[in-house]
């Protein structure tokens, strides 16, 4: 049964929506069943991936691998595509997360009353298309899924936003496209220089083992410039990228005598693409302008998914790509990476503090709080790359909590400003316990999820900065400036909005300020459960994550401080 | 529900008393976050300061829970009241007992949030709403120097417990970071023990119930930071001592002066409690955190006596006729009410003379103490030691004002008590045992000499102390003396004025705004960080989303120049190729005029030149 699980993850969504598209529009009562339906069913298997990982073991685990389609270079060889997936500990923690909020998302969606169809359809395709992401491990194949979350994601902003929609989806659509393109960049120079030393044994008359001895005689032969361009098979797939032997020597990527420009060797050229092309997804500053945006603009399922799940592909393209593929340039630009966190920290928080629009504060804490998983990125330490996975589920299970409160207002006043409502808690004391403990749990308080992932990322840069010289003490000390600004526009926005006397802008909202409904109920308990329970038991995600993070860190610090080292020799 | 948890709350501090008594130390850990083969652990330790602590706090926070089931028995929203005090005792219990900085710092956290909820408890309340936001922020200010003590502590020596403090070897660590790290305790303790320059939280937090202030920001959570200079002492070097012995004594004389003026009942004890945990603080900085912790504890039960004596006044006056519609807080419409308030006079009287260090009450010895080791430090400590006496004497005028204005004189509204008894039976009991915990017989029957009493015999910690110097136990009691004269003085001089606002001097202004400390905070908030933030915001939507708007022009610049080309350029060469085109078909067509012979004769000449070309 496990065998094709994660096939199984991302076409059920993928034939739901097909369905959907289908169906002729009498049955529209339906598609929100569909829906709802089907996600439960990839929730169901998430878990089962979950239920069957073994979290002790190294490597990919529930891996399928199939020939997609080759494409021959003539003289150079050729490119073999796969359809190749598989998961690490990170990996199937973040399905589990994209499943939960996806199926959340979907509950919240019920409140859509236009064009169904449309919308049903094009948010099951990015359902699809997010699961791809985190389970594909070919290049290639994660490229498309990553482009085609672009689709969807484009009309379902542009067709069912707000009053500025338009002006919102072009600019997601062309952040994330510039990104896309530096990333497409790296990955054909990539696929030019690598090669799958199996395939090319077979190519050269070798049996098509996966035997330890012939690969290794494969990549020396690769390396001693003894096997012809014909006989190369270039490949997409990551297991392979991580290997710098199988990199062909004086291609544009390669170790020995790869490109240069500006006197700065092309694999940091590359990682420095991927890491940029990943942190406008992320999105970290300067880079993150159009996360307001489009945040204020989408409807709340939309802000929802954006917010818990989309962020993270950011993250996780940073991790398995750009530290994967290229570990040296994760030591050579650490300092940088970490000055970019603490500069998102400080700059999301401050702006957060400026907003009067309620969507646009917590999207602004968004920007800080992913600030947080790239300064635990760059300590490569346990502590702070274990903080910054953590930290990346817990946002994913508190920030949609937050876009879906703010939902709740919308829905029944159209209106998010701060300063047009006051004394809420008297007319809403539910509501306002759900804010309450979302704000505080965004703001870190110890009991809740977000107060782990902080903790240990701020340990890990304590630890980085005496020990592995990652991130300076200085970066450490302004981080932890961000616990109270952090605090500061939650507890304003509270003294603001829910205390004091009850007051709104229009007397005409206040009989619509009602009660919670059922289906409010449904999304946000599983939620606020998930935040208490992550939140006392960092165990239930840490256990998972733990040998893939410690493997991640090993790996990344011995393979990265090798290649710079040869790097720097053949570099003057 | 509030009497089940009063229930379970007298067991547990009988549970608490159980584990004071048998004395016996208990330790354990548990690895909490684990990470591969460091886990980051949580654990207990219950040594006997802790065992002391743990009971005093369960102890207080029974008698508070007794004394608010009458205080809050009116109040719509009391069963909140009572969760969010449940709350505090739990995560104030956690703080005592942790062993390990991870634990402590969730536990820190969680008491600021317990005080955030019971500060802001009435959030109708604008003030009330602001407090607790002030309070919350000012406290995080400081949690960012236990981040960063906890930072420092785990890159230099992993996680450590306190257990383990003692026999660490410092020298691991370079000088300059051990320096840091006792300033960034001492920033933490700033915050969570009010203070300077974060105190002003404090006074704010007077916006709770009084019995949570009594309880909160009185006796225990205050604490908290004292309870961690002792739990860490070890961790400390000269400099940093140095610099806690100044911030206490500087605390100290701030609290005491702002005190001196105040004419809200609570604000002077708010005062005063920044003023006595300055002592507290300057104790451990003079290096005798024993000391500290001794007037820690007596602190706890004179200054939870006065809060609770000072709520029943307030409960109280809202029964009575005369005082309705006006500010049952402040003291200028008080006086002689002790005819109104006879068990709460015999308490705040006892706990009064305990503060400002009687003889025969416990806050004498534990003053005495700490005025002791300051003059046997070094010579900045006996600079300290002078302005410790002036606190001193601050206090004891200050106090003794507020038990004149209050209890004593006409009473300035003529007041009548109300049908019933303004103290009812459950606020009386815990009244009655804090005054009678503040005296000193409470702690031995020989009320100077503690050593022989039950509490120095059950704490091994506190039988470090001894200090003897006859000098220094005369200029004290001169201190308490004069203060107390001072303000009988005082009072004698203005029982005829009915109103003490008429005329202040600009000294007092700036007394009782606190020396404006709290205003420059603000200040620095809202003329600082709010437009620094605007103005980020205002760097986001023109200077990077511009640039995204320039480089989304860019293309489309260039598209309007393609188009151009496309129209004139291309389609162009296209239309003078097509006209072309459609010349040569013209003139082709002229041939094909559609007749048949025509058509058959050109098909045969055709036929016969490709038979010529095959053949030949």
């Amino acid at each position: 049964m496990y065998q094709s699980l994660l096939t199984l993850l991302f076409l059920i969504p993928l034939l739901a929506a097909l369905i959907i598209a289908l169906l002729p529009q009498s049955l529209r009562p339906y598609y929100k069943i569909i829906t709802t339906s089907s996600l439960g069913f990839s929730l169901a298997c998430a878990i089962a991936l979950l239920w069957g990982f073994d979290s002790n073991a190294i490597g990919y685990q529930f891996y399928e691998k199939v020939q997609w389609f080759g494409l021959s270079l003539g003289s150079l060889g050729k490119v073999q595509v796969n359809y190749e997936l598989g998961v690490d500990g990170i990996s199937a923690m973040l399905v589990f997360l994209s499943a939960l909020i996806l199926l959340i998302g979907a509950v919240s969606s019920w409140e859509i009353d236009k064009q169904e169809k449309g919308f049903y359809a094009l948010y099951l395709l990015l359902s699809a298309s997010i699961f791809g992401c985190f389970i594909a491990l070919d290049f290639f194949l994660f490229y498309v899924f990553f482009e085609f979350m672009l689709l969807p994601m484009y009309f379902l902003i542009g067709l069912w936003g707000g009053p500025k929609r338009e002006y919102a989806s072009i600019k997601f659509f062309l952040y994330t496209l510039a990104g896309s393109l530096l990333i497409l960049l790296v990955m054909i120079a990539l696929s030019l220089s690598v090669i799958d030393p199996v395939a090319t044994g077979q190519e050269m008359g070798l049996s098509a083992t996966e035997a330890f001895e012939q690969i290794k005689n494969t990549q020396g032969q690769l390396q001693k410039y003894q096997i012809v361009a014909e006989n190369q098979v270039h490949t997409f797939s990551l297991l392979w990228m991580n290997d710098a032997t199988n990199f062909v020597p004086r291609s544009a990527l390669s170790m020995v005598g790869g490109l240069q420009f500006w006197g700065q060797h092309a694999r940091l050229w590359a990682f420095l693409a991927l890491l940029i092309g990943f942190a406008i997804k992320l999105p970290s500053v300067p880079f993150h302008t159009w996360l307001p945006d489009a945040h204020v603009e989408a409807p709340t399922s939309i802000s929802v998914v954006l917010a818990g799940v989309l962020l993270k592909i950011g993250a996780y393209g940073i991790i398995r790509f750009a530290y994967g593929i290229f570990p040296e340039g994760a030591l050579y630009y650490s300092e940088w990476i970490a000055g970019l966190g603490v500069l998102s920290i400080l700059y999301g928080a401050l702006n957060a503090l400026a907003m009067k629009d309620l969507k646009k504060m917590v999207a602004y804490s968004s920007v800080s709080h992913m600030g947080y998983v790239l300064l635990g990125l760059a300590t490569l330490t346990i502590e702070g790359v274990s903080g910054a996975v953590y930290q990346m589920i817990s946002h994913g299970f508190i920030s949609p909590l937050l876009f879906l409160l703010v939902g709740v207002l919308y829905l029944r006043t159209h209106n998010r400003s701060i300063e047009d409502y006051r004394g809420l808690a008297s007319r809403m004391p539910v509501f306002t316990f759900f804010v309450i403990v979302a704000f505080f749990a965004s703001s870190g308080l110890p009991g809740l999820a977000g107060f782990i992932g902080e903790i240990l990322i701020y340990l890990g840069a304590f630890k980085s900065a005496g020990g592995n010289a990652m991130v300076p003490y200085w970066m450490a000390l302004l981080a932890t400036l961000g616990l109270v600004l952090g605090a500061a526009y939650y507890l304003w926005t509270l003294q603001r909005m829910f205390f004091g006397a009850f007051w709104t802008r229009k007397p005409e909202w206040e009989p619509l300020l009602g009660k919670l409904s059922l289906r409010e109920y449904l999304m946000f308990v599983p939620l606020l459960m998930g935040i208490l329970l992550l939140g006392i038991f960092p165990s239930l995600i840490l256990d998972i994550i733990s040998t893939s993070v410690g493997h991640f860190v090993e790996s990344t610090l011995q393979v990265g401080e090798e290649n710079l080292r040869q790097l720097a020799k053949f570099i003057r | 529900m509030p009497q089940v948890q009063t229930l379970l709350l007298g067991l547990t501090s009988l549970c608490t008393l159980y584990l004071f008594v048998r004395g016996e130390d208990v330790q354990f850990a548990h690895p909490w976050i684990a990470l591969g083969d460091l886990p980051l652990h949580i654990g207990f330790w219950l040594n006997d300061t802790a065992r002391w602590m743990l009971l005093l706090v369960q102890f207080i926070a029974f008698l508070v829970i007794l004394y608010s089931q009458a205080y809050m028995a009116e109040d719509r929203d009391k069963n909140r009241y009572f969760a969010y005090l449940g709350l505090f005792v739990s995560a104030m219990s956690l703080l005592v007992v942790a062993n390990h900085f991870l634990l402590l710092f969730l536990a820190w956290e969680l008491v600021g949030f317990s005080s955030y909820l019971l500060i802001g408890f009435w959030w109708e309340r604008p003030l009330a709403a602001a407090a607790s936001r002030k309070a919350f922020l000012l406290n995080r200010v400081g949690d960012i120097g236990l981040i960063v003590a906890l930072g420092i502590l785990f890159s230099f020596l992993g996680d450590i417990a306190f257990s383990d403090l003692a026999e660490v070897d410092l020298s691991l660590m370079p000088h300059g970071w051990q320096v840091a790290l006792g300033f960034a305790l001492l920033a933490a303790v700033a915050g969570k023990s009010a203070q300077f320059p974060l105190q002003v939280w404090l006074p704010d937090a007077m916006q709770g119930p009084t019995p949570a202030s009594a309880l909160i920001h009185a006796a225990t959570m205050v604490a908290a930071g004292v309870y961690l200079l002792v739990r860490v002492f070890p961790l400390f070097t000269d400099v940093v001592l140095d610099g806690m012995l100044l911030l206490g004594t500087f605390t100290a004389l701030i609290g005491a002066l702002s005190a001196c003026v105040q004419t809200d009942i609570k604000k002077v004890l708010a005062y005063s409690t920044v003023s006595q945990l300055g002592m507290m603080v300057a104790a451990v900085g003079a290096g005798a955190p024993s000391v500290a912790f001794l007037h820690l504890t007596t602190h706890a039960f004179f200054k939870a006596a006065l809060f609770l004596a000072a709520g029943t006044i307030i409960h109280g006056l809202h029964h009575v006729q005369e005082y309705h519609g006006r500010d049952v807080q402040d003291m200028r419409l008080m006086g002689g009410l002790g005819k109104l308030f006879p068990i709460t006079r015999i308490t705040f009287i006892a706990a009064t003379l305990s503060i400002t260090a009687f003889p025969f009450f416990s806050g004498f010895v534990s003053k005495e103490y700490i005025l002791l080791a300051a003059w046997s430090g070094n010579g900045l400590a006996k600079g300290a030691f002078i302005g410790l006496l002036l606190t001193s004497l601050l206090t004891a005028y200050y106090m003794f004002r507020q038990v004149f204005m209050i209890f004593y004189g006409r009473n300035r509204l003529d007041a009548e008590a109300a049908e019933h008894s303004l103290e009812p039976i459950s606020m009386r009991i815990p009244l009655l045992i804090l005054g009678a915990a503040s005296t000193g017989f409470f702690f031995a029957w020989n009320p100077f000499q503690w050593q022989t009493g039950w509490l120095f015999g059950r704490l091994t910690f506190l039988q470090t102390i001894s200090f003897h110097h006859t000098g220094v136990l005369v200029a004290g009691l001169a201190a308490t003396f004069l203060g107390s004269v001072w303000a009988f003085m005082q009072f004698k001089k203005s029982a005829q004025l009915t109103d003490s606002e008429v005329s202040l001097t600009s000294i007092q202004k700036t007394l009782l705004a606190s020396f404006y400390w709290d205003a420059v905070l603000t200040g620095l908030y809202r003329k600082v960080v709010l437009p620094l933030s605007r103005s980020l915001y205002r760097f986001d939507k023109r200077v990077i989303d511009g640039i995204i708007h320039g480089l989304g022009k860019g293309p489309v610049v260039i598209a309007h120049i393609n188009a151009w080309l496309d129209r004139w350029v291309v389609d162009g060469i296209l239309h003078v190729g097509s006209r072309l085109i459609y010349r040569i078909g013209k003139w082709v067509g002229q041939w094909q005029r559609g007749t048949v012979s025509g058509f058959l004769v050109a098909f045969v000449c055709c036929l016969l030149m490709l038979m010529v070309w095959l053949l030949f």
